[in-house]
């Protein structure tokens, strides 16, 4: 008994029960919410006050739900906000849907609606390497230069994922940029002379170019 | 003779003359739309009831084009039939322009009811706080909108004061206050899913990457390709169903090959919207309420408070994040709240907790905390911390608690697109049995390895005549200081349309490495297409090397072409050459992407 008391298994019942509780009383009763507030608060999902008062040069039918065939909308000159890139061919409810007004995620900038697949590691700032026609990253080998790695000879042409094991998720976490945190194996295989054994287990720098692995060179 | 000569010609000047403005009365422009057009004549949805007389001058705005100008003709109540000056010109629907009135001719605001009157809020929902609406969205334009209209049960600010920046009084017609019998404007009927059909999206995408090293004569290849998928209320009940699919096979440099065939995303997410407080999501996805948490297959819930206020909980496997998304290693049970100051959200905190199993032993228990704050005038901030909590199985670590991860970035967006930013980033590793976040470093490094970088960069108007930038960043680890500077400026490109020409200068101090150098390159883009070319000239010294060989001269050259078409297609290649000393490496890349 006691030994439950002071072992692992206490302290993870005591996470679990904290975790419950946050989840439990924090809530405060969640379903006494019956809408969001800010369906009382912001008005419409998508406000029409700035739009002609003649319904029927964007809508058709009894209900006025139904866009016409030929609607077109220059989000830029009725809006103000331009819609460049991918953006400017995305169906419109995959802004302005039931999650709530689109000006609360606008103002959030790219997460307002994309998931970050990077979890929160590498900021806000999406534009640093992304561009609007397409989620592939440019310039990562000038935003390397900023770093404490930059990528010399071989290394600049070496894939992400060889690096980073999260890069296929997104995840570019900075690695310890010491040789051996990728040249494990390298260190272990390099015989002639022996590394390890004479002690060749740090700063490979001294001896070894980035430019190629394979062999020391010297004057 | 002089007198009567002098009285016929002022007679008929007088006559075809403007009516006279006093001078002391101020003109406010009447926004208005045009409704109709025929060559040479619009109908306009403004007329008598909003100010508009005969003869008034109109000015429109056509999308395209110089604007037009015209005469009211004919003013009904509601509408007015304006003649342009150009009795050719044709202009398309909904085209907006204005007419200057005085102001006097405005219709009165009608009378604000008496507080006593308003209708209280629910008893579920609460009082909107003060400052709900985000100050972003630039103050509308004096709009004379008819606020005769007496069948209008919500009249906004702009019927309320036509010239006056008046805060918008909050919404008070609610979703279930609607009745089919009212008239169409006295409510809003939000669509119901069940009212709405199911909307599929798709993109297919695929990718081609080759490269060649002459230093070892090493190459390398990868091809990938991918599905993803997104079904909006495919059931009827608002739900979401994605998948995302990926397909990738590579050589790598080493003689290794693989393929694989990794499912990234497959869930279903239900709720979470303003018909339903509780949002669900199952299956395989990024976790929705503290994505720094990972990917999850299992569950997530989460619920609004009646304050507004977010909670919730995960339950699942967290997949590895290496290229087959391996499984069922790590368990996880995490829960969150994120407090929101108002309902523009643009300040919250989030506090969350993450405890997982690894092969069922106790493994990371962390705790998140996060905060982001949007102020007006184009501000920006943003802080997390991740904080690893220790116990007696964690041997590797010197301590119980440990900042394993923090972020604190303040920047600013101008008006005119630039840009001022501040970032703090701290970064060590966690003691964990999991496999796959980084690569595994041995005990002493696992305990001492970190890295502090503060980093402030800006630019100026990225489309003036000269636009300048700038990055300055320092670092501190375990085994030293160093820091980059960059700086440089960008120019319209001369011969070309929507392209710019950029020359930058930088110098770095790695941890291995010196880098100083320049690149030049250029930049166009249209709606269409994209293009860029840069060449880079650096000398990496390397610092720790003991001869005179230290001296790395690199250049790069680098250029790529993308084409978009309105059809969703986008085409895209690079190539991309580095020449340093004797050798040479070289890729190229082609991707294609279909979204429908």
């Amino acid at each position: 008994m006691g030994a439950l008391l002071h072992g692992r298994r206490l302290r993870a019942a005591l996470f679990a029960c904290a975790a419950i509780a946050v989840a439990a009383c924090m809530g405060a009763d969640p379903r006494a919410g019956t809408r969001h507030r800010w369906w009382a608060g912001l008005g419409p999902v998508l406000p029409h006050e700035s739009f002609p008062s003649d319904c029927a040069l964007c809508h058709e039918g009894a209900g006025w739900n139904e866009l016409r065939v030929d609607f077109t909308f220059d989000h830029a000159a009725e809006t103000g906000v331009a819609l460049e890139g991918a953006h400017a061919q995305a169906q419109c409810l995959r802004c302005h849907n039931d999650r709530g007004p689109v000006d609360v995620f606008a103002a959030k900038g790219c997460g307002g609606c994309h998931d970050d697949v990077h979890g929160g590691d590498l900021g806000n700032d999406c534009a640093r390497c992304h561009q609007q026609e397409s989620w592939r990253p440019e310039a990562q080998l000038e935003a390397h230069a900023r770093s404490r790695f930059p990528l010399s000879g071989a290394h600049a042409r070496v894939a992400c994922h060889r690096c980073h094991p999260g890069a296929f998720a997104g995840n570019f976490v900075p690695n310890d940029p010491s040789c051996v945190t990728c040249h494990r194996d390298d260190l272990a295989r390099a015989l002639n002379p022996p590394h390890v054994a004479l002690g060749y287990v740090d700063r490979c720098d001294r001896c070894h170019l980035p430019t190629d692995w394979r062999q020391a060179e010297g004057d | 003779m002089t007198a009567s000569w002098l009285l016929c010609s002022l007679v008929p000047a007088a006559l075809i003359a403007p009516a006279p403005v006093q001078e002391s009365e101020p003109q406010v422009a009447l926004e208005l739309r045009v409704m109709a057009a025929t060559p040479g004549r619009v109908i306009v949805d403004r007329g008598s009831a909003d100010g508009l007389k005969l003869g008034d001058r109109v000015q429109l705005r056509p999308r395209k084009g110089k604007p037009l100008e015209g005469r009211v003709g004919d003013v009904r109540e509601r509408v007015a039939t304006v003649e342009l000056d150009d009795r050719s010109a044709v202009v398309e629907l909904a085209t907006r322009g204005e007419a200057l009135l005085p102001a006097s001719r405005l219709p009165k605001p009608p009378p604000a009811p008496p507080a006593a009157e308003a209708p209280a809020p629910p008893a579920e929902t609460p009082a909107p706080k003060p400052a709900a609406k985000p100050a972003a969205k630039p103050a509308a334009k004096p709009n004379a909108k008819p606020a005769a209209k007496a069948d209008d049960a919500t009249p906004t600010a702009d019927d309320a004061a036509p010239a006056a920046p008046a805060a918008k009084p909050a919404w008070t017609n609610r979703d279930a206050d609607y009745d089919p019998s009212q008239p169409l404007l006295a409510g809003l009927s939000p669509i119901r899913p069940e009212q709405r059909a199911p909307r599929w999206s798709h993109r297919l995408w695929s990718s081609a990457d080759v490269g060649h090293s002459s230093e070892g004569g090493w190459s390398d290849s990868y091809a990938r390709a991918g599905y993803d998928t997104r079904a909006d209320n495919l059931f009827g009940d608002g739900g979401t169903l994605r998948a995302e699919l990926e397909l990738d096979y590579g050589t790598e440099f080493d003689g290794d090959h693989e393929l694989d065939l990794t499912p990234r995303r497959l869930s279903y997410a239900w709720g979470g919207t303003r018909f339903d407080t509780h949002r669900f999501e199952v299956g395989r996805f990024l976790q929705h309420a503290v994505p720094e948490f990972g990917f999850l297959d299992g569950i997530e819930w989460g619920a609004r408070t009646a304050g507004g206020d977010r909670v919730g909980a995960s339950f699942g496997f967290l997949p590895e994040l290496d290229d087959d998304f391996g499984s069922f290693h790590d368990l996880q049970l995490a829960a969150s709240y994120e407090w929101l100051a108002d309902e523009s959200e643009r300040l919250a905190a989030t506090a969350a907790l993450q405890q997982t199993w690894h092969e069922g032993e106790l493994d990371r228990r962390l705790a998140l905390a996060k905060v982001r704050w949007l102020p007006s005038g184009g501000w920006d901030a943003h802080a997390a911390v991740w904080i690893d909590l220790y116990d007696g199985n964690d041997d590797l670590k010197s301590t119980n608690v440990e900042v394993t991860q923090a972020l604190l970035a303040i920047g600013r967006r101008f008006d005119d697109g630039g840009s001022l930013d501040l970032a703090y980033q701290h970064v060590a590793f966690p003691e964990q049995e999991r496999a796959g976040d980084f690569l595994p470093l041995d005990a002493a490094a696992l305990d001492r390895a970190h890295l502090d970088r503060l980093t402030l960069r800006g630019r100026s108007d990225p489309q003036s005549s000269f636009a300048v930038h700038g990055e300055l960043s320092g670092f501190h680890d375990q085994e030293g200081s160093g820091g980059a500077a960059e700086g440089g400026f960008d120019v319209p490109l001369p011969l070309f349309t929507d392209a710019r020409l950029d020359v930058t200068g930088f110098t770095s101090k790695g941890s291995f490495t010196r880098v100083n150098g320049f690149r030049v390159g250029a930049i166009g883009h249209d709606g269409s297409q994209r293009w860029d070319c840069m060449y880079e000239l650096a000398n990496h010294r390397q610092e720790g090397f003991s001869s005179a060989l230290d001296d790395i001269v690199q250049h790069r050259f680098f250029a790529s072409q993308s084409f978009f078409t309105a059809g969703g297609l986008r085409v895209a290649a690079r190539v991309e050459l580095k020449v340093w000393d004797d050798e040479y490496a070289w890729s190229g890349g082609l991707s294609l992407e279909r979204s429908f």
